[in-house]
């Protein structure tokens, strides 16, 4: 029934390199998807010069709303969202992405009895969801058509 | 400048014909009149004597006709063309007409009609009524020379 | 929707002003423009010879009907006089040019251009050699600003800064000018997109409303918070509250916004907020403080008094000053080192709630965040040292335990597949040694007051995992073997231990683990469309030594104490498909999850193959242990459960404006759905928002309710909201959230936003469950807090109060998203 085992992919093969730089100078997420993909084994460039593929991240924002309450009122479930907005240009300088938008969500139980180890959840939680964030944008990035009219690519 | 007056006029031209009836003698074919720093080349000048056989008024006209003279020692000379010069004598006056443009180290004037009093380095700019208009154009400092003089008071 | 030209175009009156309305504009300056405003200031094309260059190194050209040109180089040019030099335009009736002196005088009908600026005026004295300009009797438009006005005398300093004396400036459209600022004295410097004016009168619709002695306000970008304009609620606890906020751009690194603040029944106040960017740190400071509380207007509370509770208990802050202090920094930009601050404290657990401060965005939940932590980053090492406290806003609880310090030493090195993780954690738990609380314990009985005491222990811990594993993935898998060590160890200070409890408790284990998967693939139809569906199984699998840490538990001699069982950041995760993946069900370091088990999951996806989008995505798994004994939080478990329960997870995008998205945890066993929750989250880009949520949390407690029948304490709570634009001004805004379980409703919420281009109002009514008295009283008799809130923002004048945002953004989802997309 036509199933079969995950080929190449149409853009960002094995062994390209890719270069990933944030818009906002305070922001870590650079450094610490660099450091992740680089711990995942993926090949990543010094500079954006000898990148493949150059990954911009033009905003990353972190979300947290109040989702249902205790008896008394007060949070007892938390809907975490992690966004990003970013685009990608390959190395003849060509958009194959252009403000593209990623978010992951995660639910996060919490108990006002267990503070200090639900605040550690969270920040568990965060990081998994930057991981997450970066597959998605890969793993986008490997199936966008780059000769699809634009208006499709970024439907 | 001052010394000009006294210079020797030379003309040459191609064909020359005197008129004593009319007071008037035609150069014309490329025509050069000069006289010290001041210097006229036009395609054909007429120039009008009184009965004293001087020289009251000269007319060069040209595609265009050009007039040349440095007013002052330390400027460069001031140029000017029109498709036709009237300079009168007596009251040392420059009259341009038709595509009349001044050049005055570098500042320009254009105009349909300029009317030039060489005394007083006066000019008066007419456009035609309607399209023609009157252009002047300061060229900018430049930034090492800005405090040389240019047209500091001066009076003949 | 292309906006057609009205049927005989009517009279363009203020196209003196460069003023040209929406149907007159090329499809990319509609594109640019608001979408609120009807038209636009667009400069003419400036394609004349020179018109890039900067004027005092351009030539001057002048073109007249008739010019008199003196021998002193002075000219002057009469009839439809027309200059231009560079990128600097003038024309008028007159204008005499004095070369020597640099100026040029112009008369009668003047007009100076540059770019994004246009100045109209009777008389001006131009200098040629800068930018400097004086105009008598102005009108003049900045462009890019959308910024407009007269004055007496307008003048152009060198530093191209614009000043306005007797002078008025507005960011409305010509005509309908909402608001105004009449200023003895306005300067407006377009580069460093900031004004000021002196001795100031603000009038909104003609009328004077305000009068600043002197103002800095942003030019151009309405998003910038300039001058924030005061907000004005009322509410049942608080009475009349008003807080009139001042903006003052210290330095271009450097504002602070001050926001006196009075409200009627607690007294006066002000808050700061001082933000300061600088090469290497940005930092946020924020300070409130409202001395002697007159204790506000609660009548539950008075009732509690009058029923005999203490004063002290039920309104512990009254006559007390009330202050609130937060800093905020994050520092070293991608240099190899990091900073970050996350400090907040207040005076009293109430502060939140009673003051609900009206400018600051401090988040209040149940606890605020004390944090400061620096990290070194090499190559393959991280270090991170952190100090972490909470102060909690409940008052019937114990302070908890502070981290001081935290140092985490991680490395990472990876040779072809191989990886290599350390991770090495010291940690030094304190607390104080003893503390003692009290606290109304059942509201309707006076004499229910307690006081109580607890000891706790502090500790040291020590917590190392090395990981080595063989990380080979394909396109088509990865496996991931791993063999892993792991040391857990405490050195406990023993003034509270029993005498057998040993004061350094410690336990390893050494585990194997594997994770792997595969990924299949097929090219499917459905709806007309083409997708590619996928199948991803995966299977993660723990196999661990026993890691004895019997000694971790019931340390103390009272069960009672704090850190008896020796949890100091540990508790269970939040179940969901993820955890199925994770090496340990804990947070924290407490504990070292020692359970064999198998995890299989199953993951489908719909992606669209052009734009590479999941439409949808879908997984299901569940754990499968070996044995029955497993390591708790409390205790060791004998007859644990040989399965964990299925949890499952639908996320779908079907456009990109649309989001649905679903969980469920079910446990196969005992046949119930432990957790789950359901949502619906719509905004496209006319900004309509709409959602829905439900969320269910099963509990095996019982309560009675007001009938007094027997009910189920599960939570079962249900939300929607809704943003609908009614014509290009006017959105209706609504949100709801209903507690099922208590039949309560949580929050009521409702408005009306009027959005204008140059100013935006907003009228919201809110009814919300009111738990400052939660720990006071039962929760079938919590009361409600309602208000009716307005704020009004001129755009480009005064910035957003937070107050009626703060309230939309939480209590309708993507709101804050909307505001962005807005601007």
């Amino acid at each position: 029934c036509g199933w079969h085992l995950r080929g190449a992919p149409k853009n960002f093969p094995p062994g390209s390199q890719l270069y990933i730089s944030a818009e906002d100078p305070r922001s870590d997420i650079a450094e610490e998807l660099t450091r992740l993909l680089q711990n995942a084994g993926l090949p990543m460039a010094e500079s954006p010069l000898e990148a493949d593929y150059d990954l911009t991240i033009h905003k990353e924002t972190e979300r947290k709303r109040t989702v249902s309450v205790d008896a008394q009122g007060r949070a007892a479930e938390y809907e975490l969202i992690t966004s990003a907005l970013y685009s990608v240009r390959d190395s003849s300088g060509r958009t194959l992405l252009n403000n593209a938008q990623a978010d992951v969500y995660r639910s996060l139980e919490w108990n006002s009895n267990e503070i200090v180890s639900k605040g550690e959840e969270e920040r568990l939680l965060r990081e998994e969801m930057r991981r997450e964030l970066i597959s998605r944008i890969i793993d986008r990035l490997r199936r966008i058509d780059v000769n699809a009219p634009a208006e499709e690519k970024s439907y | 400048l001052q010394s000009d007056r006294e210079q020797p006029i030379k003309v040459q031209a191609k064909k020359l014909e005197a008129n004593r009836s009319t007071n008037m003698s035609v150069y014309s074919g490329n025509v050069v009149i000069t006289q010290g720093s001041l210097e006229i080349r036009a395609d054909r000048v007429e120039v009008h004597g009184n009965a004293s056989g001087e020289i009251s008024r000269v007319v060069a006209t040209g595609k265009p006709a050009h007039f040349q003279q440095q007013m002052q020692q330390s400027q460069s000379p001031v140029k000017a063309r029109a498709r036709r010069i009237e300079y009168t004598v007596a009251s040392d006056e420059l009259h341009l007409s038709g595509d009349a443009h001044v050049d005055r180290d570098g500042n320009t004037l254009t105009a349909e009609k300029i009317d030039y009093d060489l005394n007083s380095e006066q000019m008066q700019a007419q456009g035609q009524s309607g399209e023609g208009r009157v252009e002047m154009i300061w060229k900018p400092e430049k930034k090492d020379d800005s405090q040389q003089a240019n047209g500091t008071q001066q009076n003949q | 929707a292309e906006p057609t030209a009205p049927a005989e175009p009517d009279y363009n009156p203020y196209l003196y002003l460069d003023w040209l309305p929406k149907w007159q504009l090329t499809p990319e300056q509609r594109a640019a423009m608001p979408a609120v405003c009807s038209g636009a200031f667009v400069a003419p094309p400036q394609n004349y010879p020179d018109a890039s260059l900067v004027p005092d190194e351009a030539p001057l050209r002048a073109t007249a009907d008739q010019s008199k040109w003196l021998d002193d180089g002075t000219a002057e040019l009469r009839g439809n006089v027309q200059i231009t030099q560079g990128y600097r335009q003038l024309f008028a009736d007159q204008v005499d040019v004095n070369q020597s002196e640099k100026t040029a005088y112009l008369r009668g009908a003047i007009e100076i251009r540059e770019p994004s600026l246009l100045v109209r005026g009777a008389a001006a004295e131009v200098h040629t050699d800068s930018k400097a300009a004086a105009i008598e009797d102005a009108t003049y438009v900045v462009h890019d600003a959308f910024v407009h006005g007269s004055a007496d005398h307008a003048s152009r300093e060198a530093s191209g800064e614009l000043t306005l004396t007797q002078g008025n400036y507005t960011r409305c459209e010509p005509g309908k000018e909402f608001w105004r600022v009449y200023g003895g004295e306005i300067s407006i410097d377009n580069v460093e997109r900031q004004g000021v004016a002196r001795n100031v009168r603000l009038e909104v619709l003609d009328v004077p409303v305000f009068y600043f002695p002197y103002m800095r306000f942003p030019v151009g970008d309405a998003r910038l918070s300039g001058l924030l304009f005061p907000s004005i609620s009322n509410s049942d606890k608080n009475g009349w509250d008003v807080a009139i906020p001042y903006y003052w751009n210290i330095a271009p690194q450097m504002d602070a916004t001050i926001v006196p603040r009075y409200i009627q029944y607690r007294g006066t106040g002000a808050e700061a907020e001082v933000r300061h960017l600088s090469e290497v740190f940005s930092t946020e400071l924020r300070l409130a403080g409202l001395p002697n509380d007159k204790g506000g207007n609660d009548e539950d509370a008075r009732n509690l008094i009058r029923d005999g509770f203490p004063e002290d208990l039920v309104l512990p802050a009254k006559g007390k000053d009330r202050w609130l202090l937060n800093l905020e920094q994050l520092g070293g930009t991608g240099s190899f080192w990091r900073t970050n601050i996350d400090y907040t404290k207040v005076s009293d657990p109430d502060f939140f709630r009673d003051l609900d401060t009206a400018n600051l965005s401090v988040s209040a939940e149940t606890q605020v965040s004390q944090m400061a932590q620096g990290s070194l980053l090499g190559e393959h090492w991280r270090a991170t040292l952190r100090a972490q406290d909470y102060q909690l806003l409940v008052k019937d609880r114990f302070d908890v335990y502070s981290q001081l310090p935290r140092l985490d030493i991680d490395g990472d090195y990876r040779w072809g597949d191989w990886l290599l993780s350390m991770r090495n954690q010291v940690t030094s738990w304190d607390h104080d040694d003893t503390q003692t609380i009290r606290f109304i314990r059942d509201t309707g009985n006076p004499d229910s007051v307690t006081e109580s005491t607890r000891n706790f222990v502090t500790a040291e811990r020590l917590r190392l995992d090395y990981e080595l594993s063989w990380d080979q993935q394909w396109l088509w898998g990865y496996i991931k073997p791993s063999l892993a060590a792991r040391y857990l160890g405490y050195k406990l200070d023993d003034k509270f231990l029993k005498p057998e409890s040993s004061d350094t408790p410690e336990a390893s284990a050494g585990q194997f683990t594997l994770d792997t998967g595969l990924f299949f693939e097929r090219d499917s139809q459905a709806f007309g469309r083409d997708y590619v569906q996928t199948l991803e199984p995966r299977l993660f699998a723990l196999v661990s030594s026993n890691a004895d840490q019997s000694d971790f538990f019931d340390v103390t001699e009272d069960p009672l104490d704090g850190g008896s069982d020796l949890l100091f950041d540990t508790s269970l995760f939040t179940f969901s498909y993820d955890q199925l993946f994770r090496n340990s069900r804990f947070t924290g370091s407490d504990r070292i999850d020692d359970a064999d088990r198998v995890a299989l999951g199953l993951t489908t996806r719909f992606i669209d193959p052009l734009s590479g989008r999941d439409l949808l995505a879908a997984s299901v798994g569940q754990i499968f242990y070996s044995n029955d004994t497993r390591i708790d939080r409390s205790e060791i478990v004998e007859d644990a459960a040989p399965r964990s329960e299925l949890a499952a997870r639908v996320e779908s995008r079907p456009i990109q404006s649309l989001r649905i998205g679903s969980e469920i945890v079910y446990d196969d066993s005992e046949h119930n759905i432990n957790r789950g929750n359901f949502s619906l989250r719509y905004l496209d880009d006319d900004f309509r928002i709409f959602n829905l949520g439900y969320y269910y949390q099963r509990k095996n407690s019982f309560f009675l309710n007001a009938d007094g029948e027997l009910t189920d304490a599960s939570t079962k709570q249900a939300n929607a909201s809704a943003v609908l634009p009614v014509n290009a001004h006017t959105s209706v805004l609504a949100g709801a959230a209903y507690d099922l379980t208590y039949e309560r409703e949580l929050e009521y919420l409702a408005g009306v936003e009027y959005d204008s281009c140059c100013y935006r109002a907003r009228l919201v009514w809110r009814r919300t469950l009111d738990n400052d008295l939660a720990d006071v009283v039962a929760p079938e008799d919590l009361k409600y807090d309602e208000g009716v809130y307005l704020e009004i923002q001129l755009k480009g004048l005064a910035g957003l109060g937070t107050t009626v945002t703060g309230m939309l953004s939480q209590g309708i989802a993507n709101f804050d998203q909307r505001e962005v997309l807005k601007q």
